[in-house]
């Protein structure tokens, strides 16, 4: 009997070893076979694909009303615009890398030996040039009776540009400047023949918007009435993090914003992902859920601080052109919007100092808060920064002064101090908040108890120092996703346990420090 | 106090432009104080030299139309830096940005503008376009002509610019002032065909002879007519069709090489297309004639544009007879001698078609050719058995029909 088993038992071990063999083989050949089909696509030859996509987006507004010669056309125009674009574009790559690779397609060869020129120069000297131009506004003077040679003014071009010697930045020059153009048409390419640098023209100052929020002596004032912002953070309790997803549920929304207005508060901050909405092509069934949100805010009676790029993380120079197209098509969307207190560029754009280079964070969040200015005029604009030390960056381009503050309780107020003596518009305090996780992590320590006594001392220096603020944040989440915190589960145990509320929406002892 | 001080680069002058002077007080005294700056418009200077005085070690940040260069100091002297710009800086026209930096510290910025020199040979650029245009339409043709200093910088607004041009016995010379880069001359074509010789001028400089070429506008209806020898349907002759001189509305002759079709319908109202192009405004077109008498219709027409007059064209039969021998012992068929309308022998290969018939059934058919307008045909025993057979044959519209009997 055993010996029989013992058959049986070798046998079904030799027929799954020889099948997991083969399994094996087939597995290890796949993956080779695999390997070498990746690579580059036979398609990349003709190098159609270069330059297909408008890897260069600057707003760019044509006028072209008075033409003298030929009429132009809308479509003529948009090969011009590509065209035209791409020339910029592959100037400003040849210029960071000094290598002409590209220029041929877009510059004649006259204007090309000049652009060689400095190229050259600069390559010598080791200098290299980050730029990327923000806006055009072409006024077309003349085309061709046989269509091929073009003349315009490019006007009142905003240009960002940043100079280094190795690695070390030397300048950085912001200016406005107008260029007189000259392109032509050869083989089906509209190259730029002349290009020459008329004195700088100053740009006409963005008229400050009627708003219904404005901002007076270092307060907030909706429709003339002093407002004292009370606000909450808020990210639904099933998908933190993912608003806008497959699981968008604005009744569950409509629960909660009641629920924020019940105790009192008059303000929700809401996140926009960047990558999520699409980046530079904005998805339009996003734009409708925050649409929804929006009026779902203001059917509840409450004032929304939209955060816009949230996970944004290039900061690359010829990149901001894509991120102002995502904010453009934002903006122009909700301009009007009336729930809308402010606009805040970027959730804690201070964090990438340090790995993406804080002049490239910083001169980011400045363009863009002019291209922003361009499209609302009659929001506010902020920038949440995740210190009061962080603070005092760009205060001369936003409307308000908004800061996390995440350290103990006691330091509060000498941060505080410090920053209402630089800072010369109103403060926001934009996030704050305890977690009341309690275990393995930190040896049982904290809890709700800690948390309601931190919330409680929060609650009086508010009261104390007539602080506008936004807590973080309504609920308990059950799951933190890893772009946020990263993966170890410390610190996403930590992460989950900040809310005022429990995950089944009960309230915690800190949620009697939240009404006002 | 305040020095100003001109260098002469190497010999060769360049002649852009502006002069700028930074001038700092004493050498003791902090960056920031006393800079003077002076600009100077009106006068062309021999190079491009900052002067500027202070202790720190400084440098130059330069931006113009192509891009941004940094240049160090190129001599000190005490209290005083120069610096000497580069050659493709002080070459290009246009606005040029400075920023004056110590180490860490911005200390002045601003921008000065080059002018094009206009000492040396001004170079001219001409274009010429649409170069070929119809008589008296609407598209006209331009000359562009941009004129630019010897570092290929356009010269300024107004700059005049002097342009010849004649066709036929007339010659007229216009003088247009440059804006927006260049000058341009439109000139709505004439309603004569014929070529339009452009020169154009500016200063010393002429450009080379261009031309602009007047052709015939589209052609008005027009007439064909034909040529045959006789108008018999022989399959063999060709008859030509020509048109008349195709003319455009104004009286020019079309272009040589205008493409027309002529459409040749035939007894079943099937269409035949010959294409033929115009030489002199003629254009010719041959076809051989049908095999069968019918009559054709003919209808020429340059595409959508102009057509003619149908013509007709009646072909007779060629032959009236066709003599049949059969030899039934053989089962052999002697078809000819075909002759012609003159009694000629039909010419080699002329096609006759035969069809064998019993009661409503084709057992055969053939189309034969003449071989000295004859045609033998063969039909053994062992292939057509049956006694008696009804033969048709055809050839050049005549048919003849006749009945087989084989005595075995």
């Amino acid at each position: 009997m055993s010996k029989k088993l013992n058959k049986t038992f070798y046998r079904i071990l030799l027929i799954v070893s020889f099948l997991i063999l083969n399994a094996l083989v087939l597995y290890g050949i796949s993956t080779v076979l695999a390997f070498l089909n990746t690579g580059a696509d036979r398609s990349g030859l003709l190098k159609a694909e270069q330059l297909r996509n408008r890897p260069y987006q600057p707003k760019i507004t044509w006028d072209y009303t008075a033409v003298k010669g030929r009429s132009l056309h809308p479509e003529a125009i948009r090969a011009i615009e590509d065209d035209y674009l791409k020339a910029w574009y592959v100037k400003q790559r040849a210029l960071q890398s000094n290598e002409e690779e590209g220029i041929a397609d877009y510059f004649t060869d006259s204007a090309r030996v000049k652009l060689r020129k400095i190229i050259r120069e600069n390559k010598k000297k080791q200098i290299h040039l980050v730029s990327t131009s923000l806006s055009h506004q072409p006024r077309v003077e003349f085309f061709s009776e046989n269509g091929q040679l073009l003349v315009f003014t490019d006007q009142a071009v905003s240009e960002y540009q940043q100079v280094f010697k190795g690695k070390n930045l030397l300048a950085i020059l912001e200016d406005s400047s107008t260029y007189q153009v000259m392109m032509m048409l050869e083989d089906g390419f509209w190259r730029i023949r002349h290009m020459k640098r008329l004195p700088d023209t100053t740009k006409p100052k963005q008229e400050k918007g009627s708003g219904v929020f404005q901002v007076k002596n270092k307060k907030l004032y909706y429709q003339d009435q002093a407002f004292f912002l009370k606000g909450i953070n808020y990210y639904p309790q099933k998908t933190p993090w993912d608003m806008y997803g497959d699981q968008f549920d604005l009744k569950q929304m409509a629960i909660d914003f009641g629920k924020i207005k019940g105790l009192g508060l008059n303000t929700i901050r809401i996140f926009v992902p960047y990558e999520d909405f699409g980046k530079e092509q904005v998805r339009p069934e996003k734009l409708d859920k925050l649409e929804k949100v929006l009026n779902l805010a203001k059917q509840k009676q409450l004032f929304v601080v939209v955060t816009l790029f949230d996970f944004y993380g290039n900061y690359a120079v010829l990149d901001w052109t894509h991120t102002h197209r995502h904010a453009e098509s934002l903006l122009t969307r909700f301009k009007d919007h009336p729930a809308i207190l402010a606009w805040d560029v970027k959730n804690e754009p201070d964090l990438d100092f340090e790995s993406r280079g804080a002049n490239n964070v910083k001169g980011w969040l400045k363009t863009t808060i002019a291209q922003m200015r361009t499209f609302a005029p009659n929001h506010l604009i902020t920038v949440g920064w995740s210190k009061p030390e962080a603070a005092i960056y760009l205060e001369q381009e936003v409307d308000f002064v908004s800061f996390h503050y995440y350290k103990p309780f006691a330091q509060l107020a000498a941060d505080y101090k410090m920053l209402n003596n630089l800072i010369d518009k109103p403060l926001v305090l934009q996030e704050f908040g305890m977690s009341s996780y309690s275990g393995w992590f930190n040896f049982w320590q904290g809890g709700k108890k800690a948390q309601a006594d931190y919330h409680r001392k929060m609650h009086d220096f508010i009261l104390q120092n007539d602080l506008s603020f936004m807590a973080w944040t309504l609920y308990d989440f059950d799951a933190i996703p890893r772009s946020v915190v990263g993966r170890w589960p410390w610190r996403k145990a930590y992460q989950k346990h900040f809310g005022f509320f429990t995950t089944q929406g009960k309230p915690k002892p800190a949620a009697t420090y939240l009404t006002y | 106090m305040m020095k100003t001080k001109l260098y002469f680069h190497n010999g060769f002058l360049f002649f852009y432009g502006l002069m700028l002077w930074l001038l700092f007080g004493a050498c003791t005294s902090p960056a920031a104080e006393g800079i003077e700056i002076h600009k100077n418009t009106s006068q062309p200077a021999a190079d491009l030299i900052l002067e500027v005085g202070t202790k720190d070690s400084v440098f130059l940040v330069l931006k113009n139309t192509w891009g941004t260069t940094v240049i160090t100091p190129s001599q000190r002297k005490a209290s005083k830096v120069y610096f000497s710009f580069p050659n493709f800086i002080k070459k290009t026209a246009g606005s040029l940005r400075y920023q004056l930096h110590t180490e860490n510290k911005l200390l002045e910025s601003g921008s000065l503008n080059i002018i094009p020199s206009l000492d040396q040979p001004i170079q001219l650029e001409t274009y010429l376009g649409p170069k070929n245009l119809e008589a008296g339409s609407a598209q006209k043709s331009m000359l562009i002509a941009i004129p630019t200093d010897a570092y290929d910088n356009p010269l300024p607004n107004l700059t005049p610019v002097v342009v010849t041009y004649n066709f036929k016995e007339q010659i007229i010379t216009d003088t247009l002032f440059t804006s927006s880069l260049l000058a341009f001359k439109t000139i709505v074509p004439p309603t004569q065909t014929g070529q339009i010789n452009w020169v154009a001028a500016c200063q010393e400089t002429t450009s080379n002879e261009l031309f602009s070429q007047i052709y015939a506008a589209s052609p008005v209806d027009f007439e064909i007519a034909y040529n045959q020898t006789h108008a018999f349907a022989d399959g063999n002759q060709v008859i030509e069709w020509y048109t008349s001189v195709l003319k455009d509305v104004y009286g020019n002759t079309v272009s040589d090489g205008t493409l027309v079709s002529f459409e040749i319908k035939n007894r079943l109202d099937e269409y035949t297309k010959i294409y033929a192009s115009t030489l002199n405004g003629v254009a010719r077109a041959k076809a051989i004639h049908p095999e069968e008498p019918q009559t054709w219709t003919v209808q020429a027409q340059v595409a959508n544009l102009a057509k003619s007059n149908p013509v007709q064209v009646y072909f007779k039969s060629a032959v009236s007879e066709i003599p049949v021998i059969y030899n039934a012992a053989q089962r052999s068929l002697k078809v000819g001698p075909i002759l012609g309308y003159m009694g000629q022998k039909v010419p080699e290969g002329t096609r006759v078609s035969i069809r064998l018939m019993n009661a409503a059934e084709v057992v055969f058919e053939s189309m034969a050719t003449t071989r000295n307008a004859m045609v033998n045909v063969k039909f053994p025993a062992n292939l057509y058995p049956l006694k008696e057979y009804a033969l048709e044959l055809k050839t050049l519209g005549a048919i003849k029909t006749l009945k087989i009997k084989n005595y075995e």
